[in-house]
């Protein structure tokens, strides 16, 4: 359809193409274009070659020198008086232009409390910002007022404001592991770890709808072995002492992992759908937040169920708690060491706030359609089973935690269908958004939110308002939305960011897209996305945690909302999915911020299956 | 004679008010209903009695034999005599004219509005053809009453021996001219004249007089003339009757057809029904609307046609592009219907917008605003055949996507074009330039 | 990625569910046309639901990406049915012996 002279600028670049027949001699306007938000269609129907044709900039106000009917790509044959070509270099050059400015002279470039912003033109691309010199940048600008006290009053003011204030500190030690064996009793001897030896019975005594279950120690030799369906990946981790998930001190095991598999007795894998049974090191994107990382010793258990409770509430339930009856023995264990001799390095995490820096949200939607669609939040111990809720019987309404919290194993997930997009337990322990963004000194991060999906629309709505009301309480800056899933989810996904985006709170939302998770709704407040698919065709694979939320993400998230903040509008995406869009911006953001990107690797980097002899042994 | 229906509302505004009972005897030019509120009177056609008044409308049973005299209104002023005679636009809108000229143009324009766009339709150009001299004479009474200093006909070129007829007729007249026009449609639409004679563009909800000028329909102007030389009240109208009747699809003009008579009378006047046909359409064919036999033509009634048989779908899913210059989309939806098509999209051209009264008005008529957008929209709704109601501009820009998409495109006229072989709206051909006469001479 | 030659061909069908579980649902399509058990977050619900709803979806044919077995894949149906078949074979013998 014709376009108004404002969408002739906006499109400026964009091929002019004739809306309509018009006749020889007419001065080219707006409203003889079509809207070239419609050509990706056109052309997909095969109604539109775009060859040759000429700019609207080039265009307007040049003579049409034959009558041409509608549809008509405007070329230089046909056009009198057109522009000359110089708009398609443009917008590289801007790009790169800026980004040698930051090293070069900062100071005299750009004064104290000013940002220096980059905006870059072509296709989906991110507006980045970056304060320079970091010291004053919230003042505002207080010499401009006239009246020395004030002045006086907010100069101070803003520098008490400007202090960091630690609100809490969690310390984890890490304990090696080198070895996982069967012995007598479960104990950890040097970086031997032992289990107990007919623990298996206990495990399936303890849980009704539990009627095997199998202990399997995977060694990195041992990567090519057929799986059932991984369930869940998890950390073996305690608290110490009295203290409680989310701070003090927590121990970890490096190099061992626990893996939930399994099927009903009949054989059928728990969460039949897109299952990532098959060998191992086929199934598994090493290194992911969630995923073990390449080189680490799994305890897997494979777990037999009732026939016919794989789909129900209570199967994976049941698979998840009798692990944990092994995981737990292993905790046990780990508490009782004495001395710290055996501790191979102590991280220490700050949950730090930053008065007068941008204060941003995370709210992370989680499954909770029920059955395997659910998540036990708030164990007692790191990623356990007891004491925590599961999100299906809290109703889904969101619930708040500290950064902390997350990354000390506030969620046991229960994870069977959408092995590549789900997030694991243990991707909440190495989130890579909670951990930039605490880490980020220009804002100041008050929590997360975490929050269910339910199955039906009402209660989808019903939860999303409450994220709402809860977002608005916190008088944020900016929000960060993210979910693990797609279809429906994305129903309430698109909810949150109309209810935040309604209260003109900007923001900024993450989930797989690509192909197969293309946003099923819409709203006018999602306009800053970011992509987490990593696989090549942007499908939903079998690969283990491929899609999901990776350390590159979080950086663009990141980088997105800082801008959205700042007011700087993110451009409309490309119709169809392209990766590319996402080349381009992580190489922009490493050019200013000076530090190189490694993109995380893809399904491609995993052997492929040509020597496949076994199958027929 | 069968009995004569007399609608109480034949015009803008709100019904009128029978001032006649059952029983009452009635001449032709009686008085038997008043405006309330904005409106005109409505007057007898005939002499006969009145059998019935009904809530919308008044039967009178005409008498064996008709006298050719009339019951003439009151003197007065030249405005008092038009708004007596009841006199409403003729083209099909039927503002109240005596309302209309009220205006004071202050040396602005009278518009004569003699495009006779609707395809089919001939009643106004025969009418420049015979009586030019009467016509004229009405141009200058509107432009004497409303204080016109300027009048312009608009008309079609291809109408070459009306535009001879009109170009000796004004040739000695100083402020009279004319204005060509090419054949596409629509041309007619009030705003589509003020565009192409005055060159401005008015909104959707503005009047002519905003470009101080009044578009007045021609045969309107006639009625003028007559109410204020004869004294002769509005209860006659110029038709044509058209289509698939006995003795061919040629066009029979009517002048002066007595206002109630059923559209079944005239068409057996015209020769009758010839076989199977489709639909009688009352109007034109783009906004005409399908009526019974026995409905009655009214003081805005131009022309009734018979069709041929519409096309059977077999119940395919259609898209329906809606727009202001065609049929509403109740119209369009009872095309479709009677091509036994499945409603699956519909989709309302850019340009047409809603009216306060739900109407619908082009921004800017006969110039395309794009339709791809639309096509997509039926292609993705599943469509397998649209059907359109757009303009000649409009449809060839339908014409230029939708059959790559393998949409087939019937417009809402084609029954009736075919039936009167008149191309069908498709393509468009011609320019929209037409050389203009020297000076509108 | 290979394009669909006929993806743009978009037919809507139909169905009935026929199995409702807390992670999925079972629909049987209309018309003879084959049965869809697709997990609950790829139904859109307004509604509880309950078997015996009816539900619609557009989709296209599906076509081949091209005539290649791949490997991997039959080697884990494989064993997976291997599996499935053994498993079923103990638990009812479990039954059995249980009786």
């Amino acid at each position: 359809m014709s376009i108004t002279a404002e969408t002739a600028k906006e499109h400026a670049n964009d091929p002019a193409v004739l809306c309509c027949r018009a006749e020889e001699g007419i001065t080219i306007q707006a409203s003889n274009l079509e809207d070239p938000a419609i050509f990706d269609d056109l052309v997909d129907s095969g109604l539109l070659d775009l060859e040759g044709a000429l700019t609207i900039e080039q265009v307007l106000g040049a003579t049409l020198t034959k009558t041409c009917d509608s549809l008509c790509p405007l070329t230089a044959d046909v056009v009198e008086g057109a522009k000359a070509a110089a708009a398609p270099e443009k917008a590289a050059e801007e790009a790169a232009e800026p980004a040698p400015a930051v090293p070069a002279a900062p100071q005299a470039a750009v004064g104290p409390g000013q940002v220096l912003r980059i905006h870059i033109g072509e296709g989906k691309d991110i507006d980045i910002e970056l304060p320079v010199g970091l010291a004053n940048i919230s003042a505002p600008t207080p010499a401009g007022v006239p009246g020395v006290i004030p002045a006086l009053a907010a100069d101070t003011e803003v520098q008490e404001t400007n202090e960091e204030k630690i609100v809490r500190t969690l310390t984890r030690k890490h304990y090696k592991i080198t070895e996982v064996k069967r012995g007598p009793e479960t104990k950890i001897e040097g970086t031997t770890l032992y289990i107990r030896e007919g623990i298996e019975k206990e495990c399936v005594d303890s849980q009704e709808l539990v009627f095997d279950l199998k202990i399997d120690i995977i060694t990195p030799e041992d990567y090519h072995t057929y799986s059932e369906t991984i369930m869940d990946v998890q950390p073996i981790a305690c608290k110490e002492g009295e203290d409680e998930v989310g701070s003090g001190t927590t121990r970890v095991l490096d190099g061992v992992i626990m893996m939930v598999t399994g099927t009903d007795a009949n054989g059928v894998q728990i969460g039949e759908f897109g299952s990532s049974e098959g060998y191992l090191d086929e199934n598994i994107m090493w290194n992911r937040p969630g995923a073990p990382d390449k080189g680490e010793i799994f305890i897997k258990t494979q777990v037999t169920i009732k026939e016919g409770t794989n789909m129900e509430r209570p199967g994976p339930l049941a698979a998840h708690t009798a692990t944990d009856h092994i995981t737990q023995e292993i905790r046990e264990a780990l508490k009782e060491l004495e001395n710290d001799s055996l501790v191979v390095d102590t991280e220490t995490f700050d949950q730090v706030r930053r008065p007068g820096k941008k204060k941003v949200v995370i709210v992370k939607e989680i499954m909770g359609q029920g059955a395997m669609h659910d998540n036990l939040i708030l164990p007692v111990e790191p990623v356990g089973v007891l004491g925590a809720k599961p999100n299906v019987d809290l109703g889904n309404v969101p619930v708040c935690v500290s950064p902390l919290e997350v990354l000390d194993g506030c969620i046991h997930a229960l994870t069977c269908i959408g092995p590549a997009s789900k997030e694991m337990s243990r991707h909440y322990w190495r989130e890579p958004l909670v951990l930039e963004a605490l880490h980020d000194p220009e804002v100041d991060l008050c929590g997360v939110i975490f929050v269910g999906s339910p199955q039906i629309n009402s209660e989808k709505f019903y939860v999303s308002k409450r994220v709402g009301m809860m977002v608005e309480m916190m008088d944020v800056d900016g929000a960060f939305v993210t979910t693990e899933g797609f279809g429906n989810n994305h129903i309430d996904f698109a909810s949150h960011h109309e209810q935040i985006g309604m209260r003109g709170i900007p923001v900024v939302g993450m989930s797989f897209c690509a192909v197969q998770g293309a946003l099923v709704v819409g709203n006018k407040y999602m306009t800053n996305m970011v992509d987490n698919n990593k696989s090549e065709s942007g499908i939903e694979n079998e690969v283990l945690a491929c899609n999901t939320l990776c350390h590159e993400d979080a950086i663009r998230a990141l980088a997105m909302l800082k801008n959205a903040m700042a007011g700087e509008e993110v451009k409309t995406a490309e119709r169809k999915w392209n990766p590319n869009v996402k080349g381009t911006n992580v190489e922009l953001i490493s050019n200013v911020t000076g530090k190189p990107i490694e993109l995380a690797k893809n399904e491609q980097s995993l052997p492929m299956s040509q020597k496949r002899k076994e199958k027929y042994d | 004679m069968e009995n004569l229906q007399f609608l109480l509302r034949q015009h803008v505004g709100a019904p009128c008010e029978p001032v006649v009972k059952a029983g009452d005897r009635v001449e032709k030019g009686t008085l038997i209903a008043v405006p309330a509120g904005l409106g005109a009177n409505i007057f007898s056609s005939i002499y006969g009695s009145v059998q019935s008044v009904l809530e919308d409308r008044i039967v009178i049973a005409p008498d064996e034999e008709q006298k050719e005299e009339f019951v003439p209104i009151h003197e007065g002023s030249w405005l008092e005599m038009v708004k007596e005679a009841g006199v409403v636009g003729m083209g099909g809108a039927g503002f109240p004219t005596g309302v209309k000229l009220g205006t004071d143009l202050k040396g602005g324009f009278i518009l004569v509005n003699a495009v006779e766009c609707e395809p089919g339709l001939y009643h106004n150009i025969r009418q420049i053809e015979d009586n030019i001299e009467m016509t004229l004479k009405g141009v200058k009474y509107c432009m004497e009453i409303s204080n016109a200093g300027k009048a312009i006909f608009a008309i079609k070129s291809k109408n070459e021996k009306a535009v001879e007829v009109l170009r000796k007729a004004v040739r000695d007249e100083e402020n009279i001219s004319i204005h060509l026009l090419p054949d596409i449609y629509p041309m007619g639409e009030e705003r589509a004249v003020v565009r192409e004679t005055l060159g401005k563009l008015l909104d959707p909800t503005q009047l002519p007089s905003a470009a101080d000028s009044i578009v007045i329909n021609v045969e309107t102007v006639l009625r003028v003339a007559e109410a204020i030389d004869f004294r002769k009240p509005c209860f006659s109208k110029n038709m044509t009757v058209v289509g698939k009747l006995k003795g061919g699809n040629e066009p029979h003009v009517y002048m002066d057809v007595p206002v109630g008579i059923s559209v079944g009378d005239l068409i057996e006047r015209a020769g009758g029904i010839d076989g199977v046909y489709g639909e009688i359409i009352m109007g034109g064919p783009f906004t005409g609307k399908a009526v019974g036999k026995d409905a009655p033509v009214t003081k805005t009634t131009g022309g009734i046609i018979v069709t041929i048989d519409l096309p059977d779908l077999h119940g395919a899913p259609v898209g329906l592009l809606v727009c202001a210059c065609g049929g509403d989309e109740a119209r369009m939806r009872d095309v479709c219907e009677k091509m036994h098509g499945n409603v699956v999209s519909v989709a309302r051209c850019k340009q047409a917008v809603e009216m306060k009264n739900g109407t619908l008005k082009c921004e800017n008529p006969g110039n395309c605003p794009g339709q791809a957008q639309k096509c997509l929209q039926f292609k993705k709704d599943g469509s397998e055949y649209v059907i359109m109601g757009n303009c000649s501009d409009c449809s060839n820009t339908v014409m230029g996507s939708a059959p790559k998409m393998n949409l087939k495109v019937f417009h809402q006229t084609d029954h009736v074009m075919r039936t009167i072989n008149h191309p069908l709206y498709r393509r468009l051909k011609v320019s929209k330039q037409v050389e203009q006469l020297p000076e509108g001479k | 990625m290979k394009e669909l030659k006929y993806g743009d061909k978009i037919i809507r069908m139909e169905g009935v569910i026929i199995e409702v579980h807390d992670g999925c649902a079972g629909i049987d399509l209309k018309g003879r046309l084959g049965y869809l058990k697709v997990p609950m977050r790829m139904l859109i619900t307004d509604y509880p639901l309950a078997v015996g709803q009816e539900v619609a979806w557009n989709m296209s044919f599906v076509e081949q990406l091209g005539p290649e077995v791949n490997d991997k894949y039959v080697s884990n149906l494989d064993t997976y049915n291997r599996n499935q078949k053994e498993m079923r074979k103990t638990n009812a013998e479990n039954k059995e012996a249980e009786e």
